[in-house]
C-alpha cells in the first residue's frame, strides 16, 4: 500500500536514519562505526540534507531562548516537588509558523 | 545537560504537540523529571534514548489530555520550507486525533516508528519489548486506526481532505 497516512508521516525514506538517530548524530552520540554510516548516509542524501537544515533552523534559535531563566526556573522547579509549571516565559519564534486553519475535527 | 539537550527535546515536543508554549512546557517536565529520576545510563546515546522516551510519555499524556484536544486539533505549527522533509501539517493533525484516542501503548509504538521513523530494532528499547512486539502493537494500532476512521468518516466526524479513507487503507 503506498502513501498511507502513516506512511506519509515517517521522516526519509526507510533507508533514512530515524529522528532519534539523527539527533545522535548531531550530539556525536552514536558509535564511531555508526557515525561514520550516519555520515556517509546524510552526505548523499538529498532529503537528510533537508532534515539537518530544518534542525539548524531550530538548533542555530534556540540560543535566543533566555537559557539563564530557563535553567533558573528549572532550578526552582527541582526544589519545589509540587512546583507547577510555569509557563509565562515568553519564547522567541523558533520556526516560521504555518497555521492550518483547516478544522478536520468538528 | 540542558544545554546540551534541550533543543533536542524541545524541537521533538514542537513537533508533536504543535505549540511552541506547550514545547518549553514539555521541555521544562521532560528535565525536572530527569534530574528528579538520578537514573544511570551510560553515555550521550543512551541518555539521548530516555530523552526520547521521556518526551513521548510526557507529550503523549498532553495529547490525550480531553480538555486539550480541540487546540492540537485545529493548531499545527510548522517548519515554513516547503520539501519533503517536512510532514504535512494535515497528516500530523489527524495522527494525534487518533493517538488521543488509541491504547497508550499502540500509541506509543506508532509514535516511535511512524513519527520517527525508528525501525522495531530501534523502537523495542524504548518501549521495553520485543522487536516481535513492537510488531505486534503496530498491527493492532493499524487495524484500529482503519477502523476508526472508517467510523468517523461515516459519521461526519472527520471533515475535509482528510474524511478521504483511500489516505489510509490497511496494509496487507
Amino acid at each position: 500500500m503506498n502513501h498511507t497516512l502513516l506512511d506519509r508521516l515517517r521522516p526519509g525514506t526507510a533507508d533514512c536514519p530515524s529522528e532519534m538517530a539523527l539527533d545522535k548524530w548531531c550530539c556525536e552520540a552514536l558509535p564511531a562505526a555508526e557515525q561514520r554510516l550516519v555520515a556517509e548516509h546524510v552526505n548523499g542524501c538529498e532529503i537528510c540534507g533537508e532534515r539537518l537544515d530544518l534542525r539548524r533552523l531550530g538548533l542555530d534559535a534556540f540560543p535566543l531562548f533566555d537559557e539563564a531563566q530557563q535553567v533558573a526556573e528549572l532550578q526552582r522547579r527541582l526544589s519545589d516537588a509540587s512546583g507547577p509549571i510555569r509557563t509565562d516565559t515568553p519564547l522567541p519564534v523558533l520556526v516560521c509558523a504555518e497555521i492550518s486553519q483547516r478544522n478536520p475535527v468538528e | 545537560m540542558y544545554r546540551d539537550y534541550g533543543a533536542v527535546v524541545y524541537r521533538r515536543a514542537l513537533r508533536l504537540l504543535a505549540n511552541p508554549q506547550d514545547a518549553e512546557e514539555a521541555t521544562q517536565e521532560v528535565f525536572v523529571r530527569v534530574m528528579r529520576t538520578e537514573a544511570g545510563y551510560s553515555g550521550k546515546g543512551e541518555l539521548i534514548g530516555w530523552l526520547y522516551r521521556i518526551t513521548t510519555h510526557y507529550c503523549l499524556n498532553r495529547i490525550r489530555d480531553k480538555r486539550r484536544r480541540q487546540d492540537l486539533f485545529q493548531l499545527h505549527i510548522a517548519p515554513n520550507l516547503s520539501h519533503s522533509a517536512s510532514t504535512s501539517p494535515a497528516d500530523m493533525v489527524m495522527m494525534r486525533w487518533l493517538l488521543s484516542r488509541a491504547d497508550e501503548r499502540q500509541a506509543q509504538a506508532a509514535i516511535y516508528v511512524y513519527v520517527d521513523g525508528m525501525s522495531y530494532e530501534e523502537a523495542a528499547p524504548l518501549l521495553g519489548v520485543s522487536k516481535r512486539t513492537v510488531g505486534n502493537l503496530l498491527e493492532r494500532f493499524h487495524n484500529w486506526c482503519s477502523e476508526q476512521l472508517r467510523t468517523a468518516s461515516a459519521s461526519g466526524e472527520i471533515a475535509g481532505p482528510t474524511r478521504d479513507q483511500s489516505q489510509f487503507t490497511a496494509r496487507s
